[in-house]
C-alpha cells in the first residue's frame, strides 16, 4: 500500500522519531523540495506516526485533515445527524421481538 | 458522450516513472517529472545451435535480460532529482525504479519495477532545444538483505486507503 505525503510532513515526522531505523527511513525519503508529494509505504508510514505518537491524526493528508475538520464542524452546528438505514433496521429487529 | 466508450492507446506522456528514495521492502516512490522517452529491452538472448547433424541452425533461448534508457530534461538552479540520479551513477549505487501506465495511487495502473544500475550520461545542449541527457540503465545484480534475489517484476499500483 502507498500513501501520499508531502516531503515536508516527512520531514516533521522524522524530527519526532527517537528510533534511528524509523528516522533513516524518513530522512531518506525525504531528499526533495519540501512541497513535493512522494508516495510512501503505508505500513512504515503507519510504524513511524505510531512512534512519534501522533498516528491517528496525521497519517492523513494535509487537504483530507482539512476537509474532515471542516465536515465535523458542520456537523456540529447542524446537530447529531440521523441514520434513516439504522433506524429501519431497529423497526425490523423490533418487530421480529414482537412476532416471536 | 459515449459514456460506454474507453481509450485504448496511450501517450508516453501519460505515462510515469519513480526511483525509490526509502528501502525495497518499504519503499517511498518519488516521481521523476523531467523525463522522457523512456525505452526498454526486455527478453532472452537468443543462442544459436548448430550441429552435423542439423540442416539449419537454430535458436534457444538463454539468459533473459532487462536494459533500457531514459532522457532526463536539465533544469537550470537546484534540481535535487537530477543530483541524485548523478550520486547514484557516481558511487555505483543500486536504483530502484518502477515505470507504470499511470499513477501510483491507482490499482489500475500497471508496469515494471527493477533494480537498476546507471551508465554513461550523455548531455547535449543544441541551440533552441532544452538540454537533454540521455542515461542507460541495466537490471542490477542484487539481493535483499534477507539473501533473496531482486529482478524485474511487473509492479501495479495500490489506491491509498
Amino acid at each position: 500500500m502507498i500513501t501520499p505525503i508531502s516531503r515536508h510532513e516527512l520531514a516533521e515526522l522524522a524530527s519526532k522519531l527517537a528510533d534511528p531505523e524509523l528516522k533513516s527511513w524518513c530522512d531518506g525519503s525525504g531528499i526533495l523540495d519540501s512541497g513535493e508529494i512522494v508516495y510512501a509505504d503505508t505500513e512504515m508510514l503507519s510504524r513511524c506516526f505510531a512512534s512519534a505518537g501522533s498516528f491517528s491524526q496525521e497519517s492523513k493528508p494535509k487537504s483530507k485533515r482539512k476537509k474532515e475538520s471542516k465536515r465535523e464542524d458542520i456537523q456540529r452546528q447542524r446537530g447529531p445527524k440521523l441514520d434513516p438505514i439504522a433506524d429501519v433496521g431497529q423497526g425490523s429487529q423490533d418487530e421480529r421481538i414482537t412476532r416471536s | 458522450m459515449a459514456s460506454d466508450l474507453a481509450r485504448g492507446a496511450y501517450s508516453g506522456k501519460e505515462t510515469f516513472f519513480y526511483y525509490n528514495s526509502a528501502t525495497y521492502a518499504s519503499p517511498t516512490f518519488v516521481e521523476m517529472k523531467r523525463v522522457r522517452n523512456i525505452q526498454t529491452n526486455r527478453g532472452p538472448n537468443l543462442g544459436d545451435v548448430e550441429f552435423h547433424g542439423a540442416a539449419e541452425t537454430g535458436a534457444i533461448p538463454g539468459y533473459k535480460k532487462f536494459s533500457g534508457s531514459f532522457e532526463y530534461v536539465r533544469r537550470k538552479g537546484a534540481d535535487t532529482v537530477y543530483d541524485f540520479l548523478v550520486d547514484a551513477r557516481d558511487s555505483g549505487e543500486i536504483l530502484d525504479i518502477a515505470h507504470l501506465n499511470g499513477t501510483i495511487i491507482l490499482t489500475a495502473s500497471v508496469g515494471w519495477r527493477c533494480p537498476i544500475l546507471l551508465g554513461e550520461f550523455s548531455e547535449s545542449a543544441n541551440g533552441n532545444d532544452g538540454v537533454v541527457v540521455t542515461i542507460p540503465f541495466s537490471k542490477a545484480d542484487c539481493y535483499t538483505t534477507a539473501g533473496d534475489e531482486v529482478n524485474y517484476a511487473s509492479f501495479t499500483g495500490t489506491t491509498p486507503p
